[in-house]
């Protein structure tokens, strides 16, 4: 369990992130929602380790993030980036491979090799990976994620996936594929704490939603609950906009259909 | 590259699985018979006579075997020569490597982003001043005192550039080259500054250094340097998964557990000493840092538990045969090493320049 | 490898001993029997003072610097007089070398000194005094000391001429030494230097002898020394013209412009401080005292 208290960051005099609490459970895909420059993705990097809170504190377990060292923390918790160029070419196999190793698991290269074939990339690891697509390379990504925390539980413990804005360069199979894989991950007792922009996927998907406005927590629960007219409204300006189906009680989004 | 021909001729071979593991020892051992080859090269050409035959008599007979003027050759100017020489060549190499690896830019070389040229303003402020203002720590450091005062100013260059050209964990290179010109432009004023207030003595000491080449090899010079070398060779396995790591970003390796600030620090102290040391006993030599690195990733790829070893080897083998060309080409008298080594160097780097342009290998 | 070379070699410290204890005029009449027979020559007034000596058969290699006479061009170069190479130098397998102060590197002559060649270090002073005790070390060197003695009493002799000359003299010249014009920026010889003391034995005087070294001034400070004459050098293939110099905005406003006066003179000739130095230095004060001083006679 990852736990957040009062997390705040100031940049030149303005809260980015204002106070924000809330805990991360396993066997549980957690949503962070919010419209741009809402905190969501320093929220996120303040959640990994990545940027140290002005105010506040971040625990993994009972130990406070700062006791981690690097190597223990990335045996704990993988983080998928938003996408970036590499100045190098690597093969799609050594940069997965290069998770796999983090992971401190014995037999690194059955493991990448493994975490490729979870994410539809058996066989592309003879491939030089600034050549492949968008969507391809935030794959691999996600694949060297998985190949860091290859077991959603190891020795008793819960291991985190933190993904940022996953689905971002994918189409609608390759959205869902991914997501899949996220869920099932959670189903095993691991945790997945995810920045999504898609109302519908995150409805889908999410066990828990928090939803950051202006850098505040202003809901958090199940989608049922968060994924609120209200909140929609306030947080993005849009009204009238989520519907339920009957059957299933899930809720979606069509913000086509905006009155004002 | 990804078009279905790609795939078709993908299939049509066996499939590779993207491990290059195999490829890199084959490399590395070719590299390291080829530094074998350089060194004997090295010490057995030359404008004297001395040749390979000399050689196998002193190897298999001890010194007894040669005539003297064969053993003072091989002793005192070749041995010491090519020992030199594939230091040199080594240290460049892996400086250049491991400078590309911390700003992940293939064309940063510490020689030509002004990293050389703060450890040449050191150095000649040593030659310039030492006499006078720092007697005692003349007499303290005796020979180490230019590579000291060489890493120094080496060190102080590479900090200086590092915050300058890198924010927010990303290195754009135009902004790489930019800080680097400006650090070397400043560095080379200063040089000029004190060279200007030098008197004529200094001033001989100074041409004496500045037209440095390996010719000047000695026993002495080796072991001055070979702390400084020897610190950045140890390192290498240490830096080598790091370095992979923050190929992907800063942030990246930070997730995978790299502790990157610790890496960080030790990388730049690593390429002041290597390039502080040599600049300190044979002044600047260009190109050996960017050409190498970039060839054999070409052939092994980027990661750099292979790369920084197969540098260092080639990298000792190339200034070595660098510095054969050198010193048969106008012999009597001798080339400076660093015409050589650009002559081979700049059109590797221009190369790069426009695969960069084309390629997609970042901003 | 010719065996007699290598005997010399091995045996040079007794050869030479033996030498040093047979004087007289036998040894002198004798000399190209005896004494080194494959000398490299280090410095442009060193191998100057070897043809004044007529020695030049012992030549085998000289320095970049080393290109007055013609012939001394033609000879194997061993490279520039800073950055000699030990191993090209004992390629030429030379049994002496001669080298100007100020050759080096130093770790390269410390292997040639290992080598066991001998080696004469030829002192660089820029006095009469310097340019006699040059030609007596190198005389000596060779085997030549008598022809040696003679070369130093004549060039004393022609400087003492010319002191006497130039002593008549009661208005000095003031005589600006540009090195360099790079960039339209002047580099000046100040006091201490080889041209500072080519001017006093031209009997000029040094308007920059304000400066130290070789240095580069400032326009107003080019102004400021206030030159009747400018003294630049040629090398074979780059001369500065007198357009170039008075075309300056700092040199527009000097004595000299005025009357466009501009001395040009080989490099080596003008600051070399070898045999030639008492002509070089008749024929600059020749050139600043017209009338009241003959150019030397050429040789």
């Amino acid at each position: 369990m990852i736990t957040a208290h009062s997390l705040t960051l100031a940049r030149s005099g303005r809260s980015i992130v204002d106070d924000v609490s809330l805990r991360l459970e396993p066997g549980r895909v957690s949503a962070i929602i919010g419209p741009n420059g809402a905190g969501k993705s320093t929220l996120l990097k303040m959640l990994t380790g990545e940027l140290a809170p002005s105010a506040g504190t971040v625990a993994y377990g009972d130990q406070p993030i700062g006791r981690w060292t690097p190597r223990a923390l990335a045996r704990r918790r993988a983080v998928l980036p938003q996408s970036a160029a590499l100045a190098f070419s690597f093969t799609v196999h050594e940069i997965v491979r290069m998770g796999a190793v983090a992971s401190g698991l014995p037999s690194a290269d059955g493991i990448a090799n493994d975490a490729l074939a979870r994410v539809g990339l058996s066989g592309f690891g003879g491939r030089l990976y600034q050549y492949l697509s968008g969507g391809e390379q935030q794959r691999v990504q996600f694949a060297r994620a998985l190949a860091q925390v290859p077991r959603p539980v190891r020795d008793g413990t819960p291991r985190f996936l933190f993904l940022d804005e996953p689905t971002s360069s994918l189409d609608l199979r390759h959205q869902i594929g991914v997501l899949d894989v996220a869920k099932r991950f959670a189903r095993d007792g691991g945790g997945v704490v995810a920045v999504l922009h898609d109302l519908n996927l995150v409805a889908e998907f999410a066990d828990t939603v928090f939803v950051l406005d202006g850098g505040r927590l202003v809901a958090a629960g199940p989608p049922v609950h968060a994924l609120s007219d209200g909140v929609v409204a306030d947080v993005y300006g849009v009204h009238g906009t989520v519907c339920r189906l009957p059957a299933a009680g899930m809720p979606f989004v069509l913000p086509q259909a905006r009155t004002s | 590259m990804t078009g279905p021909a790609a795939v078709g001729r993908d299939r049509a071979r066996p499939r590779f699985d993207g491990d290059r593991t195999g490829r890199a020892v084959l490399v590395l051992a070719l590299t390291a018979a080829l530094a074998i080859a350089a060194a004997a090269a090295s010490v057995s050409f030359g404008p004297t006579g001395v040749g390979v035959g000399d050689l196998a008599a002193y190897l298999t007979g001890g010194p007894e075997a040669v005539g003297a003027r064969e053993r003072l050759v091989l002793e005192a100017i070749r041995l010491p020569r090519a020992g030199l020489g594939a230091l040199v060549g080594a240290a460049l190499a892996v400086s250049g490597a491991m400078m590309q690896g911390l700003f992940r830019n293939p064309l940063a070389d510490p020689g030509l982003v002004g990293v050389s040229s703060g450890a040449a303003t050191a150095a000649v402020l040593v030659i310039v001043f030492g006499g006078a203002a720092l007697g005692p720590v003349v007499a303290l450091l005796g020979p180490q005192l230019l590579p000291v005062a060489a890493f120094g100013g080496a060190l102080l260059n590479t900090l200086l550039l590092y915050r300058l050209a890198t924010a927010n964990g990303r290195t754009s290179t135009v902004t790489l080259i930019l800080a680097g010109i400006a650090v070397g432009a400043l560095s080379g004023a200063i040089t000029g500054l004190v060279v200007f207030g030098a008197d004529d003595a200094a001033l001989r000491d100074f041409t004496f250094w500045s037209l440095g080449s390996l010719g000047g090899a000695t026993v002495p010079k080796i072991l001055a340097i070979l702390p400084f070398v020897g610190i950045v060779f140890l390192a290498m396995p240490f830096v080598a998964r790091g370095l992979d790591a923050l190929v992907l970003g800063e942030a990246e390796a930070q997730h995978m557990g790299i502790p990157v600030q610790r890496l960080k620090r030790v990388v730049i102290v690593c390429v002041a000493a290597a390039s502080g040391a040599t600049v300190a006993v044979t002044g600047a030599i260009g190109f050996v840092g960017i050409v190498v690195p970039h060839l054999l990733r070409l052939a092994i790829g980027p990661g750099h538990r292979f790369l920084l070893p197969a540098s260092a080897l080639a990298g000792a083998a190339l200034l070595l045969l660098a510095d054969v060309a050198a010193r048969l080409a106008v012999s009597p008298a001798e080339l400076p090493i660093g015409i050589v080594t650009a002559l081979l160097g700049a059109p590797v780097f221009l190369a790069i320049l426009i695969n960069h342009r084309r390629g997609p290998l970042g901003d | 490898m010719p065996l007699p070379s290598a005997i010399l070699r091995r045996h040079w410290p007794a050869i030479a001993g033996a030498a040093a204890l047979t004087v007289g005029a036998a040894v002198a009449a004798l000399a190209d029997t005896g004494g080194p027979r494959s000398v490299v020559s280090v410095g442009g007034a060193v191998t100057e003072i070897v043809y004044a000596l007529g020695e030049e058969s012992r030549l085998k290699a000289v320095d970049t610097t080393s290109y007055y006479p013609a012939q001394a061009a033609g000879l194997p170069k061993v490279g520039y007089y800073r950055a000699l190479s030990a191993e090209g130098l004992l390629s030429t397998e030379p049994d002496l070398v001669l080298l100007q102060d100020g050759s080096g590197p130093p770790d390269a002559l410390a292997v040639l000194k290992a080598s066991g060649i001998p080696i004469a270090d030829v002192p660089d002073e820029t006095s009469p005094e310097g340019i006699a005790a040059k030609i007596s070390r190198v005389g000596e060197a060779l085997g030549a000391q008598d022809r040696a003695d003679a070369l130093a009493a004549d060039v004393t002799a022609r400087f003492r001429a010319l002191a006497t000359d130039v002593g008549r003299i009661t208005e000095r010249k003031r005589v600006l030494f540009v090195l360099s014009l790079a960039n339209g920026r002047a580099t000046v010889g100040g006091a201490g230097t080889s041209a500072d003391a080519m001017i006093r034995l031209a009997g000029g005087i040094n308007a920059a002898a304000d400066v130290d070294g070789f240095k580069p001034i400032v326009d107003e400070a080019v102004l400021a020394a206030a030159p009747d004459v400018v003294l630049v050098m040629e090398r074979p293939g780059a001369r500065i013209s007198a357009d170039e110099v008075f075309g300056l905005p700092a040199f527009q406003g000097t004595p000299a412009a005025a009357d466009r006066a501009l001395v040009s003179l080989d490099a080596l000739y003008l600051l070399g401080f070898g045999p030639r130095t008492p002509a070089a230095a008749r024929d600059l004060a020749a050139a600043l005292y017209p009338g009241a001083v003959a150019a030397a006679a050429t040789p």
